[in-house]
């Protein structure tokens, strides 16, 4: 079985330091596969009697999964930037970096004196990756740049008839939760779709109520998005959108209670994945 | 000998593949489909020189090491660990060798395997798990600091293996791996794992990646050497210590 990490907190006893977001900028050119801009300002960590030594060796570190690179980045007080620096081994997979600065003290060897938090850089993907739901693409995830700060995820129903529900990540902001999401990564499907599954289920009898689709239609490729989701939750929990009070919130309510467990048996146990989740985050 | 030239499975080999019974089954459920050599299901690998390489289909290994070295004479040893992604041609050789890889019982029945043991899942909480992969990526980054990992029989998956090589940044780490190695590789043993390394007991591999996930928040591990990082090692690791043993 796969290690849990269950650290309890962040320990540091050998006064560690964070290096500020604001100390440093990295660009990665996707084309050439390399780091194109890396501007380090670590001037301010050797300030006051609490300053980091001038001589402590600076890295950068990439990886992704068991691919990993070092790049040597000079001392503190004489940085040294290569002046090229691929990421070629890579591929056009998501890429996290990690500033670390270690120790130049005798006997301190190995000690890590300051460390930024690792930030990811993921290849802009025009594309989508689709959730399948029968035969048909009814759900997707999707990267998007978000307009505003902060918002980690949103859905969006489609306008068109024929369209895909989508739920969109922010891409500046949580690119690997996108890659949890693609790989089908329970705990993340757990907190993420099936809270969305609500919101679709209450669209549906929203849609309905207004008579936006006929729920009793048979579907096939020309029916609209609301037809085939109604029809594949239909299929799932013996009754669809025409079956209930659509007037009745708690019936939709109920609906939707049996749509989300129906999910969660099919992708196994998302519950206890997201607990598990929490406890080794 | 039955030399090929090595392939890969299309997506068609590959749902071909994954019909089979992965549960503990019988010889006829558990038997993999006849697809390895059929343009269907699979096409020629051509390699970065612009060749395709033979592989000999009957070659026989014992453990991990004859397998690196049958891998090594066929497909070489350059490729690199971000070629994991070339599921098919993993997929494929799994497919050649699959009752070396695959255990059986005693009356001769197949043990269950996990499909991600034969068939790369691509995923981050299993990509690590593939038989053959794992082992020839292990000898090529780490060469004879992975011996712990090729000694042991191809069809077992130690809950060694696992812990060790589940964690991007230990089993990239040159010194980490050796340190790995110092504790628990012992070439005396038939699976070359000390006992206890692969329990969940003090001193065992799971209790080595809790107590590395601590000191990653402390110390830069990759930039320390294997020695200086068993030094830091806490008191329960003592019976696994090379220096403790030759006391002993």
């Amino acid at each position: 079985m796969m290690p849990k990490r269950n650290r309890k907190g962040n320990v540091n006893l050998t006064g560690r330091r964070r290096l500020n977001r604001k100390l440093f900028k990295l660009k990665v050119d996707w084309e050439k596969m390399e780091i194109s801009t890396l501007d380090l300002n670590l001037g301010s960590l050797m300030a006051g009697k609490d300053g980091i030594p001038a001589n402590s060796p600076v890295s950068l570190t990439a990886r992704f999964r068991d691919v990993w690179e070092e790049f040597d980045l000079g001392v503190v007080g004489a940085l040294d930037i290569p002046s090229e620096m691929s990421l070629k081994k890579f591929g056009s997979n998501p890429i996290t970096f990690q500033f670390r600065l270690r120790s130049a003290k005798v006997g301190e060897e190995g000690i890590l004196n300051v460390r930024s938090a690792k930030f990811s850089h993921s290849k802009p993907q025009g594309g989508t990756i689709k959730l399948k739901v029968d035969e048909y693409h009814l759900l997707h995830f999707e990267i998007v740049t978000f307009s505003t700060k902060g918002v980690p995820l949103e859905i969006q129903f489609p306008t068109n008839p024929q369209g895909t529900v989508s739920i969109r990540v922010n891409q500046q902001e949580c690119p690997q939760l996108f890659e949890a999401l693609d790989e089908g990564i329970g705990a993340y499907w757990g907190l993420v779709v099936v809270p969305y599954l609500s919101t679709i289920v209450e669209r549906l009898a929203s849609d309905a109520n207004r008579g936006a689709f006929e729920p009793t239609e048979t579907p096939d490729e020309n029916s609209e998005w609301q037809c085939m989701m109604n029809a594949v939750f239909k299929d799932w929990v013996g009754h669809g959108v025409q079956d209930i009070d659509i007037e009745d919130g708690e019936e939709v309510s109920e609906w939707a209670r049996k749509v989300s467990s129906h999910f969660c048996r099919l992708i196994g146990n998302p519950a206890l994945a997201a607990n598990t989740l929490v406890v080794s985050s | 000998m039955n030399e090929v030239t090595v392939r890969r499975l299309n997506e068609a080999g590959i749902s071909e593949f994954l019909k089979i019974n992965w549960g503990k089954c019988s010889q006829d459920e558990g038997n993999p489909p006849d697809i390895l050599l059929d343009p269907k299901f699979s096409e020629e690998v051509i390699f970065s020189n612009g060749n395709t390489r033979e592989i000999d289909t009957e070659a026989t290994f014992s453990n991990g090491i004859e397998m690196v070295e049958v891998l090594r004479l066929s497909i070489g040893d350059r490729l690199q660990p971000g070629d994991t992604k070339d599921v098919g041609l993993w997929a494929w050789l799994s497919l050649a060798f699959y009752d070396q890889i695959r255990a059986k019982d005693k009356d001769g029945n197949w043990k269950s395997c996990a499909a991600a043991r034969m068939i790369p899942s691509g995923r981050t909480v299993s990509y690590y798990r593939h038989s053959m992969s794992a082992r020839y990526f292990m000898h090529s980054v780490h060469g004879n600091n992975s011996l712990w990992i090729l000694q042991g029989p191809i069809n077992r998956w130690s809950d060694l293996y696992e812990q060790i090589s589940s964690t991007s940044w230990i089993i990239s780490s040159t010194s980490i791996i050796e340190a790995v190695q110092k504790l628990y590789y012992d070439p005396s043993l038939p699976n070359g794992i000390k006992k206890g390394a692969a329990g969940k007991m003090e001193g065992s591999a799971r209790r080595l990646v809790a107590v590395l996930n601590q000191f990653w928040e402390t110390y830069d591990l990759r930039s320390m050497s294997s020695d200086q990082i068993l030094d830091l090692l806490p008191s329960e690791f003592v019976n696994f210590k090379p220096l403790n043993q030759e006391e002993v």
